[in-house]
Order: structure tokens, then C-alpha cells, then sequence
């Protein structure tokens, strides 16, 4: 059954904080071969300008992750069944600020939307969530939207 | 050419990632906590229906940050990126990641630049779209 989008826009997601720690920083940006160092030692990020060692974009979305509940509970909660398939559709970011290791980001985030869509395989469904990310002054340090493909009845 | 030398139709430097490494896979894995086995068992992957493992979204969306981040001078300069994935990527496979300018203003501290970012896999495919916006420096 297809969700119903009047329902559930603005629907809370469960929040949360977390840090990035130096040695989550340096082994991702190991996995996706960024060879920036500054990514991983803080001497060459304050060479670079910054306070200290930096967080890669890419991980923004893990940050995210970490502090808010994962898809298959958010999606369970709004009402789909376990046995829907989900795919990630795609996600965007607006930076307000740089992102350190070792500094607290609180999340916040709400259903935007549900739109139903006809496919090749039927009806599917495109859940978008949005959140808000927060330093430890309360200062926004991002924005991001996330969109979730389901087949409910797959 | 610098990036702030570049103008509106112009292709951005394209980086190539070759022969995506299954420890780098497995790395991810462990520090997401994905679980999700088709990463990393190759029987997993397989009773899927996929013909290798498969490689998570954020390495080959990061793929695609970093071909940006050598336009820029922090990575807060990346002020918007978006992506929409458009098909799967193995372990194995290569990726370009490019992009173009679709835009160019100018602000008092250099230019903002509007992309359109595609990255590929090694048979042509296009696995990633999306767009960003950064700032350049005017010199």
C-alpha cells in the first residue's frame, strides 16, 4: 500500500549527535583514495587554514547515519512492511561551514514528502527526508535531503 | 588551467579510479556498519542476483567530491553538492568522475561556480548524476 503523503510530511525523525573521530576521517578517506592529508593529520589541515583535521564531504552523509535512525526503521515507522524494497534514490547538501573531527554535530530531521510514481515494475513510491545538522554553538553547519525509492508491494 | 580561468561550458578536470579494490570495500563495510553482505561476500552478492560485490554509494560519490575539491581551496568552497545514483558499480570496476561548468557568477571573493557532475563506469555507463556549486578564487 502506498503511503499516503498528507499523513506523514513533517513527521519527526529521531535525532541525535555525533563526532566524527580523527581515525574515522583518515580511514575514509583511505577507502575512497582522497589523497589530501588533510583529511588525515590536523598539522596539514592548520597548513591549509583550518582549526583542525577535516572532515571529507563524503562523510557528511554517514554523520547523518550515525545520529538519526536507520532507513529500514524510518521507513518502518511511517508504515511500510519489512518486505518493501528500498533503493537510494540520491542525496544533496548546502555546507555552511567547514566539518572538523573531534566536534559534536547534533541532527534533526522530518519526512518532506511522499510522491507516488508509476514504473516499468508498477507503483513506487519517493520518500524524501530532510535534515538539519547543528555544531555544538548551534550554528547550522548543514543541510541535507535524502530520497528513498520504494516498492511497496514487491 | 585554474579553476577560476574556467567558463561556462567547460569540462572540469576528470579523475579516474581504477580497479575499485574489495579491502576498500570491505573498509567502508566496517566503517559505515553496513552490514548488508552483498559488500562483501561474494555468495551474498551472488544470491542477489549481482555478478560481483557490490560497492557502496559513498565511495564512488566521493569519487565524484573529490574530482571537485581539486577546483577548490577548502572543502567548504563545495558549498551544495547533490547525486542521484544510476547504476550499480562492482568491486573491479573503474570510474571517471567529470563534470561541467554550467555557470559562472561573480561574487565579491572570486566565483561561484554551478556543475553538472556525471561519473562513469569503465564500459561507458553512467553510474552517478548530480550537480554542485563552489566558490574559486578570483586569482
Amino acid at each position: 500500500m502506498n503511503m499516503n503523503s498528507e499523513n506523514v510530511s513533517g513527521k519527526p525523525l529521531p535525532g541525535g549527535e555525533f563526532t566524527v573521530k580523527r581515525w574515522m576521517a583518515y580511514l575514509w578517506a583511505d577507502a575512497t583514495r582522497n589523497d589530501d592529508d588533510a583529511f588525515r593529520h590536523e598539522e596539514i589541515a592548520r597548513e591549509r587554514g583550518a582549526s583542525r583535521q577535516l572532515v571529507p564531504p563524503g562523510l557528511a552523509q554517514q554523520i547523518i547515519n550515525e545520529a538519526s535512525a536507520r532507513v529500514a526503521d524510518v521507513l518502518k515507522d511511517i508504515g511500510y512492511d519489512l518486505e518493501s524494497t528500498v533503493l537510494f534514490g540520491g542525496q544533496g547538501f548546502e555546507f555552511h561551514r567547514s566539518l572538523y573531527v573531534d566536534e559534536p554535530y547534533s541532527v534533526e530531521g522530518q519526512v518532506k514528502d511522499i510522491v507516488t510514481k508509476q514504473g516499468g515494475s508498477g507503483e513506487f513510491d519517493i520518500v524524501t527526508l530532510e535534515y538539519e545538522v547543528f555544531d555544538d554553538d548551534r550554528n547550522l553547519a548543514y543541510t541535507s535531503d535524502k530520497q528513498l525509492i520504494v516498492y511497496p508491494d514487491s | 588551467m585554474k579553476a577560476n580561468e574556467l567558463s561556462e561550458g567547460d569540462r572540469i578536470p576528470e579523475k579516474t579510479y581504477e580497479n575499485i579494490s574489495i579491502d576498500e570495500m570491505r573498509l567502508m563495510s566496517a566503517i559505515m556498519r553496513d552490514y548488508n553482505p552483498v559488500h562483501f561476500d561474494p555468495k551474498a552478492a551472488e544470491r542477489s542476483g549481482y555478478p560481483k560485490r557490490l560497492t557502496q554509494g559513498p565511495i564512488f560519490t566521493s569519487y565524484t567530491t573529490q574530482a571537485v575539491l581539486e577546483l577548490v581551496e577548502q572543502p567548504y568552497d563545495i558549498r551544495t553538492y547533490s547525486v542521484r545514483y544510476e547504476d550499480n558499480v562492482f568491486e573491479g570496476d573503474s570510474v571517471t568522475a567529470s563534470g561541467t561548468v554550467v555557470e559562472k557568477q561573480a561574487t565579491d571573493d572570486g566565483y561561484l561556480l554551478t556543475l553538472d557532475l556525471e561519473t562513469t563506469r569503465g564500459d561507458g555507463t553512467v553510474v552517478l548524476s548530480g550537480s554542485a556549486t563552489v566558490r574559486v578564487p578570483s586569482e
